[in-house]
C-alpha cells in the first residue's frame, strides 16, 4: 500500500522529482525520516505538510493511499 | 450618484452583487502593502472596483528589473518612488477613491499606528521579515490579512484573521518560524515570471472585494498554490498549530522588541 507525495516551489530542487510514490510510513514524523534519508538537503529546507489537503502535524497518522503534500514558504512579490 | 452608478455599473448588475456591495466598497478601508509585483494588480483593480480608501506602503524605487512585471510602471518612471507613481496612476484611475500613499517600509510603530486605521491589511511584501511583521501585528491588532506570495512559477494566497467556524487562523499555523533569508531564493534570486505575481495579486484582490462584500467563500483558513506550468491549484486547510502561539509575540510589547531582521537572517 503505497502513499503519494507530492513537492512544491524549491523543494524539487532538492528530490528531483514533483511527485514520488512510496510505502505508507505510517506516521508523519517517520515520513519525514524517511525522506531525509533519500534526500539529504531537504533537511535543511523549511516546509509544512499536508495530508489529504489538510495541515498535518508531526505524530499524524497517515492513512493508506493518502495525497501528501510538502509545501516550502514563498517569500517573492 | 450618477457617476458612481455608472462607472460601477458592470458590477452593479451582477447578479448576487448589486448596489448593497457597491456601497461595502465604497465605504471599505484597504491597506496594501508593498506596490511591487503583486501590489500593482492588486492596486489597480481595488481602486477600479471602488473600494473608498486605499493606502499604499512602499520604500522602494522603480528599477529596470522591475518592469517585467510591475505593470504601473514604465521606463520613464526609473528612479522614482514606486508608492509616488502608484498613488498618481491610481488617483487619476478613480478620483471616488481616497489615495493614502506611505513612502516608508512598513515596521512595527507603522503597523501599531496605522493597521487600526484600515478594515484589510493586504501583504504583497517580497521578504520573510515583512511578511511575519505584518502577520503578527495583524493577529495582535485583530486585522483581516490577505496574503500572497510567489517563487518562481509558483504562488500562495492565504486569508488569515478572520474566525470562520470558531477558528482564526493565521501564517505562523502554516510556518509558525521564519525561514533564514538564504533558506529560500527571492524574485531577484530565483527569478520571476512576470505574469505570475500578476494572476496572484489579482486573487488577492479577489479576496478583499469577497471579504468587504460578502460574496462567495473566501479563502479563509485555506492556502491556495497556483503553479502557472501546469495551471494547477492546490488548496490545503489549515489547523490550529501548537507551535505559532508559542513563537508568535503575545503583546503588542513583545512585538516592539522582536527584531524581525535578525530572524530572517
Amino acid at each position: 500500500m503505497s502513499v503519494e507525495i507530492l513537492f512544491f516551489g524549491q523543494l524539487t530542487d532538492k528530490t528531483g522529482c514533483a511527485t514520488l510514490n512510496m510505502d505508507n510510513p505510517g506516521t508523519i514524523a517517520v515520513l519525514k525520516s524517511e525522506l531525509f534519508e533519500k534526500f539529504p538537503s531537504l533537511k535543511e529546507a523549511k516546509f509544512t505538510i499536508a495530508l489529504n489537503n489538510k495541515l498535518a502535524l508531526e505524530n499524524e497518522l497517515i492513512v493508506e493511499n493518502a495525497k501528501i503534500a510538502l509545501m516550502p514558504p514563498f517569500s517573492g512579490g | 450618484m450618477k457617476e458612481f452608478i455608472l462607472r460601477y455599473q458592470r458590477q452593479i448588475t451582477l447578479q448576487g452583487f448589486g448596489i448593497e456591495a457597491q456601497e461595502k466598497l465604497s465605504k471599505a478601508k484597504v491597506l496594501v502593502i508593498g506596490a511591487g509585483g503583486l501590489g500593482c494588480p492588486i492596486l489597480q483593480y481595488l481602486v477600479a472596483a471602488g473600494v473608498g480608501k486605499v493606502g499604499i506602503v512602499d520604500n522602494d524605487i522603480i528599477s529596470l528589473p522591475n518592469l517585467n512585471r510591475q505593470v504601473l510602471f514604465g521606463q520613464a518612471d526609473l528612479g522614482k518612488y514606486k508608492v509616488a507613481i502608484a498613488a498618481e496612476k491610481m488617483q487619476a484611475l478613480n478620483n471616488l477613491v481616497q489615495i493614502i500613499p506611505y513612502q516608508q517600509r512598513c515596521d512595527q510603530d507603522f503597523a501599531i499606528e496605522h493597521f487600526p486605521l484600515y478594515d484589510i491589511i493586504v501583504d504583497a511584501t517580497d521578504n520573510f521579515a515583512s511578511r511575519y511583521l505584518i502577520n503578527d501585528a495583524a493577529v495582535l491588532l485583530n486585522k483581516p490579512l490577505v496574503f500572497g506570495a510567489v517563487s518562481m512559477y509558483e504562488g500562495q494566497v492565504a486569508v488569515f484573521n478572520i474566525s470562520k467556524e470558531g477558528l482564526s487562523l493565521n501564517y505562523r499555523d502554516l510556518f509558525p518560524e521564519p525561514p533564514k533569508n538564504d533558506e529560500v531564493l527571492s524574485c531577484a534570486e530565483g527569478g520571476i515570471l512576470g505574469v505570475l505575481p500578476g494572476l496572484i495579486g489579482v486573487m488577492q484582490a479577489t479576496e478583499v472585494i469577497k471579504i468587504i462584500s460578502g460574496i462567495g467563500e473566501t479563502l479563509t483558513n485555506e492556502l491556495l498554490t497556483y503553479n502557472a506550468l501546469t495551471q494547477s491549484i492546490f488548496k490545503m486547510q489549515l489547523v490550529k498549530n501548537p507551535a505559532a502561539a508559542q513563537l508568535a509575540p503575545a503583546s503588542l510589547e513583545a512585538f516592539k522588541q522582536l527584531n524581525y531582521e535578525w530572524l530572517c537572517n
